[in-house]
């Protein structure tokens, strides 16, 4: 397939922002039910704006490489700007083509920075452990 | 008959993949088997010409689909060593039938109850069993849930089998083979020792993985059900069987209430049918039974014996490769006479699902997941595994093309590649 190209290899190999973030203020636990795999993401939230970000856990190539590339993405970026990002976006960042059976491991992290969103948002409830 | 000839036999092989038009090597059969020619005709012939509600009409037309759907209750009952086909319940799958019972051995059940699965079964025989605990501890009662655990070569720890069985064991329910490592568990063994301790315990045989490859003789295996599916035995999906003693499926309440499973209602009172029907309520999946019974037919035409040698000489043959490869480790016992057609693998440090991704890539399918078996991944400690399993269609070349798409995999992450000896290349089988 196509989508293993190089890049990826290389952020699969070498994740940015890995392990666990000291003074994370949210934390969320992403579970794909595709295969059980977990990934936890530790925002450092300020200003409305993602001060830091990391991630930990198991997971397959497209799901590490796509959050190693996505958390460099989003840090600095105010949350308001990220209600907009979309699976497209994800896409063009990570890479095409990704098979529809595997868009379930490369949304892993967008589905948490939508967490974020909307906790922020106003939305009382954070889910932090999810099977979406 | 010839692996050529069978092949012949099922469309999807027709089908060309990649640039290489090759057909695919459908490697997922523990999942879901293709289907023959036979079978699909089966259903369209049915529905062209002999299609009405059963057990109903007094027509001819409805008369016709009866025969032909109790005809397979018949065949069933035959290819299970059943006595009477009164004890051949059709379901949807087999979940459905675990389902069934959970639900109708409920009264059976008392406060401090109970229950024994493995450590190696498939979520449809767990979950059922939860759903039950948690029925009955909403009415104060508790039913307490055990598990055989596995030993480190993927077989039932049997040795303190005598402990987990104690006289509270109402319900020993059971694989007979593992969907993930493969394993065939000895479950007349394991039945008659359970008896010994708790004569009156009711034993289930989860037969799902099992159908296609073993000769099911329940008379033999001493069990008061056992249950399986059609889709995973080159019939249609949609299907499942339940068989029970006689004994014990008069005494049960139905699962579902409705059309068919009764004689007479009132405002005020039901009297339900006569066996099996008072577990078959509605209009059944009439067209689905009457095509499994040509699947079936085709298993006895071929004979399951033949399926399950050529099926284990691929195990064989892939064992063979990947224990000698220290980047892979195999899942499950290595001796063959302990397994049946399926082999669990992981590829050291790459995730399951890159590398049946890869797979896909070279037209070979293949499952990678928790295989609808979590309880056993924790016991692997993985969170996923890659699994191969054979069918009767599948070939040495098929297998060859996955050693190819492995390397192929090996190649993209960087891990070395196995060096076969000159008498494993692919050039032997062309």
């Amino acid at each position: 397939m196509d989508i293993y190209r190089e890049e990826i290899l290389e952020h699969w190999r070498n994740p940015r922002n890995f392990g666990r973030l000291k003074g994370a203020n949210i934390i969320i636990d992403q579970i794909n039910p595709l295969c059980g795999d977990q990934v936890t993401f530790y925002f450092k939230i300020k200003d409305k704006k993602i001060a830091d970000v990391s991630f930990k856990g198991n997971g397959c190539a497209i799901s590490i490489a796509s959050a190693s590339m996505l958390s460099s993405f989003i840090k600095g970026r105010s949350i308001d700007g990220l209600s907009k990002l979309t699976g497209a976006d994800v896409l063009d960042l990570i890479g095409r083509p990704v098979s529809p059976a595997r868009l379930k491991c490369a949304f892993l992290p967008l589905e948490a920075i939508r967490k974020i969103v909307k906790f922020e948002a106003g939305n009382p409830k954070l889910e932090t452990n999810t099977k979406s | 008959m010839s692996v050529s000839k069978i092949r012949s036999e099922f469309p999807f092989l027709k089908r060309k993949y990649g640039r290489k038009g090759v057909s695919l090597a459908y490697l997922d059969n523990a999942s879901t088997t293709q289907k023959p020619q036979v079978v699909i005709d089966a259903i369209s012939d049915v529905y062209k010409n002999h299609y009405a509600n059963i057990h109903r009409g007094v027509y001819d037309l409805s008369q016709e689909a009866t025969e032909a759907y109790e005809e397979v209750r018949e065949k069933v009952k035959n290819f299970i060593g059943a006595k009477d086909s009164r004890e051949v319940i059709f379901t949807r799958n087999t979940t459905e039938a675990v389902n069934l019972l959970a639900y109708s051995l409920e009264q059976n059940l008392k406060d401090g109850d109970e229950i024994v699965l493995s450590e190696m079964e498939h979520h449809s025989n767990i979950v059922p069993w939860q759903m039950l605990k948690e029925r009955l501890a909403s009415r104060g009662q508790r039913l307490v849930i055990k598990y055989i655990p596995i030993d480190r070569e993927g077989r039932l720890d049997l040795s303190r089998l005598d402990k987990l069985i104690t006289n509270k064991t109402k319900i020993v329910s059971l694989t007979l083979m593992s969907n993930v490592l493969g394993t065939i568990n000895p479950l007349s063994e394991i039945i008659k020792r359970a008896r010994k301790i708790c004569p009156g315990l009711i034993a289930i045989v989860d037969a799902a993985q099992a159908a296609a490859h073993l000769r099911l003789d329940v008379s033999n295996l001493g069990c008061d059900f056992l249950a399986f599916s059609a889709h995973k035995m080159y019939g249609p999906s949609g299907v499942g069987v339940l068989w029970g003693r006689k004994e014990i499926l008069k005494s049960l309440p139905p699962f579902m209430g409705g059309g068919d499973m009764i004689l007479s209602v009132t405002q005020d009172k039901t009297i339900f049918n006569e066996l099996p029907w008072k577990f078959e309520a509605g209009t059944p999946n009439i067209a689905d039974v009457i095509a499994f019974g040509n699947a079936l037919d085709l298993i006895e035409k071929i004979g399951i014996e033949k399926i399950k040698a050529h099926e284990m000489e691929l195990v064989d043959f892939v064992l063979k490769r990947l224990i000698r490869d220290r980047n892979v480790e195999v899942y499950g016992p290595i001796d063959l006479a302990l397994r049946g057609p399926v082999i669990a693998f992981n590829i050291d440090g790459l995730h399951p699902h890159d590398v049946a991704s890869i797979l896909s890539g070279e037209a070979v399918a293949i499952r990678s997941g928790h295989h609808c078996a979590q309880p056993l991944m924790q016991a692997l400690d993985e969170i996923a595994v890659c699994r191969v399993s054979f069918g009767v269609y599948n070939t040495k070349e098929e297998v060859l093309r996955l050693f190819e798409a492995i390397d192929k995999v090996k190649e993209v992450f960087d891990i070395p590649i196995l060096q076969e000896p000159e008498a494993l290349r692919p050039s032997e089988f062309k």
